[in-house]
């Protein structure tokens, strides 16, 4: 692949992921998105701006034995603080998935393997049972077996709607400021978590697990001044 | 990132210290509960009532768990009835995210979210995680009573939960559950000195009160006395059994005699010889008294060395009939352990005496080679003395754990 330049100050930009469509320039913070060969210039972008977050570009991690690096990573507002979402490199596919998201909310760590789309639910409030077809049910219970005898799984127990408020490095789509996602958690029990954003003309399922930061085994972390 | 900012409440300064991160906060001056807004504060409790100051000072940095822990928040929680308070410390560590360190009547648990939702079983006595089970302890409303510090969750005014806690010593799951959200969460009852030592607490810990309810029994040494019991026992047995191969029981002496009077008669008997298998000589005695007591005074010398050992063996047997029918009283047999003899030849000489001097005739039997129960049955005893122990001890810390529980298995239902 020839290394694409940023159309604003130059420099080659980081594209190592083959499933990143857009990426924000090193240098001059410039958000890039790429169409098949062409690349476009949306703006500037500001940084994260997290100075407690130890995750960054560049870190690695393990997930069941799998190592993955940190390529890109979003930061969602909504009304009750935000959370940050890592968009991850996989050494090797996982379930079928080629890539993954490493979730970050209140100290808690989920690791989400890349999501199934489903067609968008009729209902979308908190009780609402999410209709999935039984061939995704199958592939995830392939991986989940508790799934298959948990008749509550895909209940509705949290809704949340954010503003996507920052970017960093490669991301699977080009980022929108001005979309809300509508992001529902379903009550999976067992070591499964499940969330579902909504969509208009489909949604997307992702499940994986919550994990400590221990599991993770990472490398090259972002240091904490004073910790 | 630190934020200064004014009290809405008493125009105090008020700082956040992971501002990010944190949604509450408590204003230091006035004592008010306030929601970190985006530019604002906003009061969500005004001035709350000054309650205890925290034992471990917010701000401070620790090592604990393998972990550097700065201590963010405190509160002071409750059952709906104030009667049982205890206090839980908010620690924050930017990689690790938060955890819990709660104390009660002066036990300590660390607490951290559980990966995934338990499952309660139907009859909802246990919940089960990550393969382990959980056995019902208590179900109650849980209320906070006091904040101080900075919370990652907006804090909630008449803050009244549902509670329910599970137990599997060293382990306590507990949920909490309200119309918003259930939250699990797992803890680790910590050994007191440990605390003491990581949050620097020397000459000022609480007592602890009472066994707490996911506090390990010290009495955990149930597998260690079985197999203990079970090899000695296997052992104690295996060497009565080579005592009663070894030394196998033999007749040395079986004679009969006919007395015409049993008052003071002397007999002396053949000789006969004692080997060196060991085990104790046994006497059998056997006379057809009746309505009488008969007596022998016995001395068994040594042919050679003219040694002697003396014993006496008695026996009595009465019986009749009355309205009742028959009776009788006593036995006209009797045996007794008289001696280890060293081996060599031996005769006997005995003396017999009766009640009435009645005509009779009596046997006398000497066996070599007895082997004693006595010792080994002392043994099995003692041997059984600590896990007897044990079991008292262990029972009764299990009831004192439980008997702070609705859900008690020393109780029964009908009870």
């Amino acid at each position: 692949m020839d290394p694409f330049l940023c159309p604003q100050c130059g420099a080659t930009l980081k594209y190592t992921s083959s499933f990143a469509v857009s990426t924000v320039c090193e240098y001059c913070r410039s958000l890039v998105v790429r169409h098949d060969k062409n690349i476009e210039l949306w703006g500037k972008e500001a940084d994260l701006q997290d100075d407690l977050n130890p995750l960054q570009i560049g870190t690695r991690g393990t997930y069941q034995k799998t190592g993955f690096t940190i390529a890109g990573g979003v930061r969602l507002n909504h009304h009750e603080g935000f959370w940050h979402e890592w968009f991850l490199q996989l050494d090797q596919p996982v379930q079928n998935s080629n890539y993954a998201w490493l979730v970050q909310a209140q100290g808690e760590y989920q690791f989400l393997l890349e999501p199934l789309v489903i067609p968008p639910p009729l209902s979308r409030e908190v009780g609402a049972v999410v209709d999935v077809p039984n061939e995704i049910i199958k592939k995830i219970g392939v991986w989940s077996a508790g799934l298959l005898r948990d008749q509550d799984a895909f209940k509705i127990v949290d809704i949340r709607t954010a503003g996507m408020s920052g970017f960093v490095g490669q991301l699977p789509w080009a980022p929108d400021r001005n979309r809300q996602r509508m992001v529902a958690e379903l009550a999976s029990t067992g070591d499964l978590k499940l969330t579902v954003e909504f969509g208009i003309v489909s949604s997307q399922l992702y499940y994986g697990q919550v994990l400590y930061f221990e599991d993770f085994k990472f490398e090259n972390l972002k240091e904490i001044k004073g910790w | 990132m630190v934020k200064a900012l004014v009290c809405p409440s008493c125009g105090g300064s008020v700082t956040i210290k992971y501002a990010d991160k944190s949604l509450s906060c408590v204003c230091p001056s006035c004592l008010s509960v306030l929601s970190n807004e985006n530019e604002s504060l906003k009061i969500i409790i005004k001035a709350q009532k000054k309650m205890a100051m925290p034992l471990i000072p917010l701000g401070g940095r620790y090592h604990f768990q393998g972990h550097d822990w700065e201590v963010i928040g405190y509160l002071i929680r409750s059952d709906h009835l104030e009667q049982y308070q205890w206090s839980e410390y908010l620690l924050f560590n930017p990689f690790v995210g938060y955890r819990f360190l709660v104390c009660m009547d002066g036990h300590w648990s660390y607490v951290i979210k559980t990966k995934s939702a338990p499952k309660i079983s139907d009859n909802a006595k246990t919940a089960t995680y990550l393969n382990r089970k959980y056995e019902l302890f208590h179900k109650g409303k849980v209320k906070t009573l006091y904040v101080l510090g900075e919370f990652y969750w907006r804090v909630k005014e008449n803050d009244l939960v549902t509670a329910e806690d599970y137990i599997h010593p060293p382990e306590m799951l507990s949920v909490e559950k309200d119309n918003d959200e259930e939250i699990w969460s797992l803890g680790q009852y910590v050994d007191r000195i440990e605390i003491e030592t990581a949050f620097k607490l020397a000459g000022r810990m609480p007592w602890d009160v009472g066994v707490a309810p996911h506090q390990p029994s010290p009495h955990k040494e149930k597998n260690t006395i079985v197999l203990y019991v079970t090899c000695l026992s296997l052992l104690l047995i295996c060497i009565q059994f080579v005592f009663l191969v070894l030394i196998l029981k033999r007749d040395v002496l079986n004679v009969r005699y006919d007395l015409s009077t049993t008052k003071g008669t002397v007999i002396k008997t053949d000789t006969f010889t004692v080997t060196d298998r060991g085990g104790y000589i046994h006497s059998d005695l056997n006379a057809n008294v009746s309505n009488d007591w008969f007596e022998i005074a016995a001395e068994i010398v040594n042919q050679e060395t003219g040694e002697e050992y003396e014993y006496d063996q008695g026996i009595e047997f009465y019986s009749g009939s009355d309205y009742e029918g028959y009776w009788s009283e006593g036995s006209r047999d009797s045996d007794r352990r008289v001696a280890k003899l060293p081996a060599g030849t031996y005769y006997m000489n005995i003396t017999t005496n009766s009640g009435q001097s009645a005509p009779m005739s009596f046997s006398l039997k000497l066996s070599e080679g007895n082997t004693s129960w006595g010792n080994f049955l002392i043994a099995i005893f003692l041997l059984l003395l600590y896990p007897i122990y044990y079991v008292i001890r262990s029972s009764t810390f299990e009831m004192s754990r439980w008997s702070q529980s609705d859900y008690s298995p020393y109780w029964r239902e009908d009870a």
